[in-house]
This record gives structure tokens, C-alpha cells and sequence, in this order.
């Protein structure tokens, strides 16, 4: 049974498509990313997930159960959203013993459970404090506390860390990490870092253009995208087009052994980190037009002869702006896609 | 500082400006006869003042019924208030401005040819010289002000307090009770008091739709302006003045002491 079933949800906002056609499976207990670009509706599928929107189409099921239509105080999923929505008017007790007081839990077991929470969350003094007293990562833990304390089935975080500093959101990710290994409930994280959405989840699920394009696990995901939409979105990528013929992908970067059916217009892609450079290695011959060192890494841009442009992430340093090298692409990285 | 200076000038004008004729009530009230030419009243009394309030039922009956018809007509604008200003604040849907635009109107055409129209309506219902048929045309006036404050601020707490309260369980009863009224409980209380306020000097309207049975103070005090009796005037003018104040008073120390005086609204 899992934890929470999407099945052909989609939603229409002022007669635009927000959500297509969305079929998506979360297991109990898994923690999911849901990646994508701002502004591509993974904010309006949690909340149809919780019940503050109702799809145009489709239906939902959390834990098995059919809750399309049932009313968000009666479900078990809850929303920590960017701003983390804090009751501004109650203090730190009252804000994470809301759910609890709400359900009419006795003042005993309300009084235990906000206790035990907030050691959790290591804010044990600041049950009397204000969110206006609090410090950013200290409303987002209250905010979690608040959701967390009430043992939900789903948790749904949609982008929680964006608006904290970098130290902050490392910290945080851990803290949310830990909270679910230790809860164990569903989660979906709504995210457009691709390094958050690989640190923390078991699966991620990429959304692009108002549809779901690919889910599969880190690994997956970044080693074998599986269309150029979904590589395009991943970014650090170099585009090689070409034409596929006989069996054979033909472009400025070389011949590879391709699966395709022939076509004239196809697309390969490698990684900026999968581009081989040498002064000696290699078929392609090309000339360093641009250098950034990064400390760890060195970003180059090489000019082809025909003028196509490659992108080489690599650990050596040792050339410089002007410099012939030779180019080579293992075509085993090689990924190409009709275009 | 010279804009110090100019600002605090303008400060002391505009107290100049709203006391000055309570000065001008409180000295008419106590100068029994005060004729022309002299400059400084002849008799002046404070005695009569407590006769005329004292023994006096009717004016008892103006400000009972001024108080109850206010209390009333509060109670209608709040009970309509709420649910408009929160669907004009914070929903968007076809015909919102019209509507927004249709909501002001009451106070934009001239009062005695909106109530005589009311006034007929009244008629028909079996209404008119009521209590409650005041009230409701009271209300008709008080809901513009109302709407307005109220939607303000409605806009400016928006939903996402209610929805947070709803996802951790709270049925729409709780969610009102705890979370929303709250949060707009500034603009609740001024829009009650405008209610009030208006319901409380209302001339016109009263006169019109009570038909002459409803009494208010506003109806009581007239006749005794539009007869010269400056004296009788003035102590009637101070017990209006007394009496709202009293009310409002009164109102905002009972919201308080159910809520906390601080709260915030974070961005």
C-alpha cells in the first residue's frame, strides 16, 4: 500500500494547464523530491495532496484511501511551506500545540509530546517566545516541530530551506533527515536544488512543463536522463547536434554507435565533468577560449574547428586561454535523443 | 528643528480644532441664560443640569433606544461584514470591482433618496416605525465603512494562516475562533466602532423609517436646536458625546481582554 498514490491528477487555474496528467507513486515511508523549475506547479500538486486545492481531474489516495474529496482537517498530510506560516499571534508552545489541541488531546499529553518536541527540535527554552523572536532557522524548526508533533502520515516541504543562509540549509537538511529516519513518515521535499533533491530523498521526480517526466532514484536520474528535457534541466551539460544514420550518430564531436532509428535532427549530450582533455589524446582538435579556475575544478570552454563550442569541467589547471588541446568523449557517456 | 516645530504647530491647530467646540458645548451647558449682548453668560448653573437629566424619562428612552438600535445595527454590519470582506480580500472571481463598486454605493447617492426608497421596502414588510426595521436600514449605511476597513484587512492577513490551521486539523469553527478573528481584530474593532458611530448619529434615516415612534437621541436633541435652546441643546449634545464614548470605550476593553494586545503579522 503506499503512502501516497496520484493518479491522472490535473489542474486547470483560470482555464491554464497547471498540472498535467500527473500518475506518481510514493511508498510508505519514502522520501521523495520533487524537482523542477519555479513556477511548474509543484506547489499547487502539494497542495492537492493536502487538500487546499481540489484537481480539475484525477484522484489521490493517501495510505490507500481515497481522499480526493475529503476535507484537509480530516487528512493526515501536512504542508511546511518557504515562509513557514508561524501563527503569529501565539507563542512557540501554543503554535506546535495547536494540531494536538485542536484534535482535543488532554492538556497532560499535549503538555508531553510539545515537551518532547521541542527537544527534538533543541529549542526547549523558547516555548514562551514569539515567531517574531525567533531567528529564520528557528521558525523553520518550529514550523517542522509544529507538523511533526501531530505524527502525520505524509509531510510535505515545499522548498523550506530557500530562504536560509547556506551554513543554515546544510544544517537543516540534516535535522529533516534525521526527523524522518526517526518518524519514518511519507515525504515529499519540493525543491529546484538538484544537489538537495539528490543529498536527502530516495527517488526524485522531475516535473517539467506542467508533467511528470522522470522519477527514479539520484543515481539514475543524473547518470541516465531519460529525455533531453530532463538532461537540458540538469544542467552542466554540453549539447552536440548531429544526425543519426546507419546505425551511427554523426557530428562535430565524432562518429558514435547510436540505436536510433536513422533521423536528421538528433541531439547528444554528455556532462561538463565526462569531456576528456589532453595536449596529446584525443580526435578532435579544438582551442581554449575561456578558463575559470574554481579551486576544486577548472571550467573550460574549447572552440571545435567548425565553431561548435564544448564545455570540459576537469581537476587539471594546467591550461591556459589560447591553448590547442585535444578533445575526447568516451561514447559510453555519450546519451542522444531525437531532437 | 523647524519641521519639529511646524509639524508640532499643526498638531496643536487640530487639537484646537476638535476642542474647541466641546469648550463651546461645556459653557453653553452651564449657562442657564445667556442673552444678547451680553458677553459673559447671566446665570449660570450647574444645578439645572442634573434636573434636566434627571427627571427627564424620555431622554432616558432617546438614549436607551439610540443604543440599542447601534448595538443592533453593529451586530448586522460585523454578521454581513465578515463573510463579504473576506471573499472580496482574499478570492479573485468574476465581477469582483463590480461588485467592490455596488458595496459602496449606500454612502455615494444622497442619503434621503436612498432611504426613502428603503422606506417603501420597509412599508411592505411590515417594517417601518420598528426597531428593527431602523437597524436594518442603519446597517444598509454602516456596511459600506465596514466593507472597506474590513477587506483591508482581510487582504493584508490573507489565507494561508487559516489554511496552515486546517492542514494541522482544526475544523472551520476553531479556525475562525483562534486563527482569523485574531489577526483581524483591529480592523473588526474599528469597523464596529464606525458602525456604531454611524448608527449612533443617525438624523435622517431614523426620522424617516421610525415614522416618529422610534425616539432616538439625534431625534430628541433637534427639536430643542431648531427651538434656540442653546442651554438644553448643549447638555443633550454632551450626553451624546458621553454616551458613545462610554460605549466604545467599553467595547474595546471587553475584545481585550479576550486577546492579546501584541501580535505581529510577519511578512
Amino acid at each position: 500500500m503506499a503512502g501516497i498514490a496520484l493518479i491522472g491528477v490535473t489542474k486547470f487555474f483560470q482555464g491554464r494547464l497547471t498540472l498535467s496528467q500527473i500518475s506518481l507513486e510514493v511508498q510508505n515511508g519514502e522520501f521523495m523530491a520533487l524537482l523542477g523549475p519555479s513556477g511548474s506547479g509543484k506547489t499547487t500538486l502539494l497542495k492537492i495532496i493536502a487538500g487546499l486545492e481540489v484537481p480539475s481531474a484525477g484522484r489521490v489516495y493517501i495510505n490507500g484511501v481515497d481522499v480526493t474529496m475529503v476535507p484537509t482537517e480530516r487528512r493526515q498530510a501536512i504542508i511546511v511551506f518557504q515562509d513557514h506560516s508561524l501563527f503569529p499571534h501565539l507563542n512557540v508552545y501554543e503554535n506546535v500545540s495547536f494540531g494536538l489541541r485542536a484534535r482535543g488531546a488532554s492538556r497532560q499529553t499535549v503538555g508531553e509530546k510539545v515537551a518532547a518536541m521541542l527537544d527534538i527540535i533543541q529549542l526547549p527554552d523558547k516555548a514562551q517566545s514569539y515567531p517574531h523572536e525567533l531567528s529564520g532557522g528557528e521558525r523553520q524548526r518550529v514550523a517542522l516541530a509544529r507538523a511533526c508533533v501531530l505524527e502525520p502520515s505524509v509531510l510535505l516541504l515545499d522548498e523550506p530551506f530557500s530562504n536560509l543562509d547556506i551554513n543554515l540549509r546544510l544544517n537543516m537538511r540534516e535535522f529533516v533527515s534525521a526527523l524522518h529516519s526517526r518518524l519514518k513518515f511519507t515525504c515529499i521535499l519540493v525543491t529546484h536544488d538538484k544537489e538537495e533533491a539528490f543529498l536527502m530523498s530516495n527517488r526524485v521526480a522531475v516535473l517539467l512543463d506542467n508533467s511528470l517526466e522522470q522519477v527514479a532514484t539520484p543515481e539514475d536520474l543524473y547518470g541516465s536522463p531519460q529525455s533531453l528535457q530532463v538532461a537540458t534541466f540538469l544542467g552542466e551539460r554540453n549539447l552536440f547536434p548531429g544526425s543519426v544514420q546507419g546505425g551511427y550518430f554523426h557530428s562535430e564531436l565524432g562518429h558514435f554507435p547510436c540505436d536510433l532509428p536513422d533521423m536528421v535532427s538528433a541531439v547528444a549530450t554528455c556532462r561538463f565533468d565526462q569531456v576528456l582533455l589532453s595536449s596529446t589524446v584525443g580526435d578532435i582538435e579544438g582551442r581554449i577560449i575561456q578558463r575559470a579556475f574554481a579551486g576544486r575544478s577548472t571550467t573550460y570552454k574549447i572552440a571545435l574547428k567548425q565553431g561548435a563550442i564544448v564545455t570540459a569541467v576537469c581537476g587539471q589547471q594546467q591550461f591556459v586561454v589560447g591553448d590547442v588541446v585535444r578533445v575526447e568523449v568516451d561514447s559510453r557517456y555519450l546519451l542522444i535523443y531525437p531532437s | 528643528m523647524k519641521g519639529g516645530k511646524l509639524t508640532l504647530l499643526v498638531v496643536q491647530c487640530a487639537i484646537l480644532v476638535f476642542a474647541g467646540p466641546l469648550l463651546a458645548l461645556v459653557v453653553q451647558a452651564i449657562s442657564l441664560r445667556w442673552p444678547f449682548p451680553s458677553l459673559l453668560p447671566t446665570v449660570v448653573s450647574v444645578r439645572h443640569i442634573v434636573r434636566l437629566l434627571w427627571d427627564n424619562p424620555r431622554l432616558a428612552e432617546a438614549v436607551a433606544s439610540s443604543l440599542g438600535i447601534a448595538t443592533m445595527t453593529t451586530i448586522f454590519t460585523l454578521l454581513l461584514a465578515f463573510p463579504a470582506a473576506k471573499a472580496l480580500g482574499v478570492y479573485n472571481f468574476p465581477g469582483k470591482e463590480t461588485i467592490k463598486l455596488l458595496a459602496l454605493l449606500p454612502i455615494m447617492v444622497p442619503t434621503a433618496t436612498v432611504t426613502m426608497g428603503l422606506h417603501t421596502g420597509m412599508l411592505r414588510m411590515g417594517l417601518a416605525g420598528s426597531f428593527l426595521g431602523v437597524a436594518i436600514v442603519h446597517t444598509v449605511f454602516a456596511l459600506p465603512y465596514a466593507l472597506r476597513i474590513l477587506m483591508h484587512v482581510f487582504e493584508l492577513v490573507g489565507e494561508r494562516h487559516e489554511q496552515q490551521a486546517a492542514m494541522l486539523g482544526a475544523p472551520w469553527g476553531r479556525v475562525f475562533y483562534s486563527i482569523t478573528l485574531p489577526l483581524v481584530m483591529p480592523g473588526a474593532l474599528s469597523a464596529a466602532t464606525m458602525s456604531f458611530i454611524i448608527s449612533f448619529s443617525q438624523y435622517i434615516t431614523t426620522f424617516m423609517i421610525g415614522g416618529g415612534r422610534i425616539i432616538t437621541l439625534p431625534l430628541y436633541l433637534v427639536p430643542h436646536v431648531q427651538g434656540g435652546e442653546w442651554h438644553v441643546a448643549s447638555v443633550y449634545s454632551l450626553v451624546f458625546v458621553v454616551a458613545t464614548l462610554a460605549a466604545l470605550t467599553l467595547m474595546q476593553y471587553l475584545v481585550r481582554r479576550y486577546y492579546r494586545e501584541t501580535y505581529f503579522l510577519s511578512p
